[in-house]
């Protein structure tokens, strides 16, 4: 398969290895400010960001400029890793530094930046799109980071800036950033509840289904190109799975009764839902043959699996140990119920929408406390659980961001419903969705590239 | 001859390598190219006017993006265009997960006859309500459900639609069990009192399907039922 090298050029091929494997092991130990992603609280990395500067003839007439750069400052905001400066404080500095290509670190960090992000933009011929390029540099190291340059249709250009945003955030933590993720949520209509997608800064929402009935409970493949929930489409609960566009729809089962609570194995294999076969909701196990395995034979409820994320456990809500008072269970993935079952949920007599983290150390649910529900996390070492949000409203249904930084709920408050972000640990949340009619969110898995 | 060209390829990529680390770059340069037609139509928009949001970006273009890593300033740009017109194609976003099968299966009897009839409201067969989270009957509920199981079984040829409603107070997960469960034992006791059980179809509509629509235990009380429909 290989051409015949000769003894010489196996040696050299061998040296190149080696220099590569060196060269690997620097780069991830170079930056010094790459930083542990263990619930770190660390100052965030002031960032400047510059005006695009317009490459060919004529200026910004189309605002595309402005606009990408309105986009970046707010992914890497939102990112919760960065700060960006304020541009009066840079103002004298950037104008020097646009007609050339110095750049000149140390006054750009005694301005107080740390990191640089200096950008350009072209217009092609029509048709052709933009070309927008970006450059990242370390003000305090002084070395160039990363430079990307894209191409791309008008249409496109939220993607590519998002796409940007995240590759900044992986210089800083080793892991993409969530600006290219999304949200799958049901919105509320005359006939009954639509799945809608919305990015992750709000931006971007439209809607995936059109079937004029009641949908329940998205949950997304783990590679973010399908949305299988539950739809009562054909006058039963039943199965589907639809992809990103709405366009390609299949259903996956269809049973009389429930087909319900679907949460796709880690591995892609396997979707666990709940049938009601039994004249009582019980977890299941589909596999790609379509085989059934049952996981769960209890009398009571038993509902709204999650997989831990080797996919070895599941964790679901069961009234077992009461009617009408729902709790949090841990069982085993393959074994079910007839094995080890631990309750993990106490001190609430109502609780729901167990969702584990990507992590693995965490499981947000659903509890009733007092006379509303809020969001509490359990953590699997420590076995204790926390109540995260408070206030007003009522919050339930919470999923994780794929980094696990972030939880995302819906909440009701005056009668109205709508999504929020939460940074877990911070108690500080933004309002994703406004339409008063929000339910069901499912933070995507990252999106393949 | 052809260790010579072997060796050529390796001196060529070493200097490559040494020149990218006298650049201090940290990524490897990988080219990431995206498919134009896949990567657009993922994120073309596919909401119109009858969404229910004001803002619904996207204006329809082809949508194509293309993506190269670049060098710093004064470094030769322009090296990678060659290679990142490949078009590379991000790849399996197409690939169905769960093909095998063709559609579910409809295992079940009566599940598609139930499926295909089409069901009214009846003035006929009256509701009955549940206490707060539970699924039994009590005395009141038993008295109408017998009066509804005369009328269908001096009318054979009804087919019911037994729905399960809950309030809004649980968790939609839960109440689409909970009412799964109040429709079956209605079912069943209707079936105690000689009810042809082939007769009878059952669905939860959990919370999704209010009667009423405030707060309060009036109307609360209203929602926890099982409603009947008849077949036209």
């Amino acid at each position: 398969m290989f051409p015949k090298t000769s003894k010489s050029g196996f040696y050299l091929s061998l040296i190149l290895t080696v220099l590569v494997l060196l060269q690997t092991r620097a780069g991830l130990a170079a930056p010094q400010i790459r930083i542990d992603l263990e619930r770190e609280t660390r100052k965030k990395v002031a960032v400047a960001i510059t005006d695009f500067v317009v490459k060919g003839p004529g200026a910004d007439v189309l605002g595309l400029g402005k606009e990408a750069k309105k986009i970046l400052k707010k992914d890497l905001m939102l990112s919760e890793w960065f700060s960006p400066l304020q541009e009066q404080v840079f103002e004298e500095l950037e104008k020097m530094e646009r007609s050339g290509s110095k750049v000149d670190y140390r006054s750009w960090h005694q301005v107080g930046a740390q990191w640089l992000i200096k950008t350009e933009y072209s217009v092609l011929a029509k048709g052709k799109g933009q070309v927008f390029t970006f450059r990242l540099y370390d003000a305090v190291n002084k070395r160039f980071l990363l430079g990307k340059r894209y191409n791309a249709s008008r249409d496109l250009l939220r993607k590519i800036i998002h796409r940007f945003a995240d590759e900044v955030v992986m210089q800083l933590t080793g892991k993409r950033g969530l600006a290219e993720t999304q949200v799958a949520f049901l919105n509320q209509e005359n006939a009954g509840k639509e799945i809608y997608l919305v990015d992750f800064d709000g931006h971007n929402l439209r809607r995936v289904t059109r079937d004029h009935t009641v949908n329940l409970s998205p949950a997304w493949s783990p590679d973010a190109n399908w949305i299988v929930y539950t739809s009562y489409a054909a006058h039963n609960p039943d199965l589907i799975m639809i992809d990103t566009t709405g366009e390609k729809r299949q259903t996956l089962h269809r049973l009389p009764g429930l087909n319900a609570a679907p949460a796709w194995s880690p591995d892609m294999q396997r979707i666990a839902l709940v049938l009601s076969r039994d004249q009582n909701s019980e977890v299941y196990i589909l596999n790609r043959d379509r085989q059934l395995e049952r996981l769960t034979h209890h009398f009571n409820i038993d509902t709204s699996p999650t997989w831990s994320p080797d996919g070895k456990k599941i964790a679901f809500t069961s009234d077992r140990s009461g009617t009408g008072a729902p709790q949090i269970y841990i069982m085993d993935s393959v074994k079910g119920d007839q094995s080890k079952v631990t309750r993990i949920s106490f001190g609430s007599g109502y609780n729901d929408n167990p969702a584990w983290s990507p992590n693995g150390d965490q499981i947000a649910y659903t509890s009733r406390v007092g006379k509303r529900f809020q969001i509490r996390i359990y953590d699997l070492n420590t076995h204790q659980s926390q109540v995260v949000t408070k206030g007003s409203g009522s919050c339930e249904q919470p999923s994780w961001s794929p980094d696990g930084r972030f939880i995302i709920y819906r909440k009701r408050e005056n009668d109205r419903y709508n999504l929020f972000i939460q940074k877990v640990g911070s108690g500080r949340a933004r309002q994703l969705t406004f339409s008063g009619k929000g339910h069901s969110p499912a933070w995507s898995p990252y999106f393949k590239h | 001859m052809e260790a010579m060209n072997w060796k050529a390829i390796t001196i060529a990529v070493f200097c490559v390598f040494l020149t990218t680390a006298c650049s201090k770059k940290l990524m490897p340069l990988e080219i990431e190219t995206s498919g134009s037609v896949s990567e657009g139509t993922e994120f073309r928009d596919s909401s119109s006017s009858d969404s229910a949001f004001a803002d619904s970006g996207g204006s329809g273009d082809s949508g194509f993006f293309s993506e190269e890593p670049i060098l710093e300033y004064g470094s030769p740009s322009g090296g990678f265009s060659s290679e990142s017109s490949g078009n590379g194609s991000s790849g399996s976003s197409g690939s169905n997960p769960f093909a095998s099968g063709g559609q579910g299966q409809d295992t079940g009897s009566g599940m598609q006859e139930s499926r295909l009839q089409s069901f009214r409201a009846s003035s006929d067969l009256k509701d009955i309500h549940f206490k707060f989270d539970r699924y039994d009957l009590d005395s009141n509920s038993k008295m109408i459900l017998q009066k509804n199981a005369t009328f269908l079984k001096s009318n054979p040829n009804v087919h019911i639609e037994v729905q399960g409603h809950c309030d809004e107070r649980g968790t939609n997960n839960y109440n689409i069990a909970l009412g799964e469960r109040r429709a079956h034992s209605t079912k069943n006791y209707l079936v105690s009192q000689g009810v042809d059980s082939r007769n009878v179809h059952v669905i939860s509509y959990g919370e999704e399907k209010p009667f009423c629509f405030d707060s309060g235990e009036t109307c609360w009380y209203q929602n926890r039922r099982a409603h009947f429909m008849v077949s036209k």
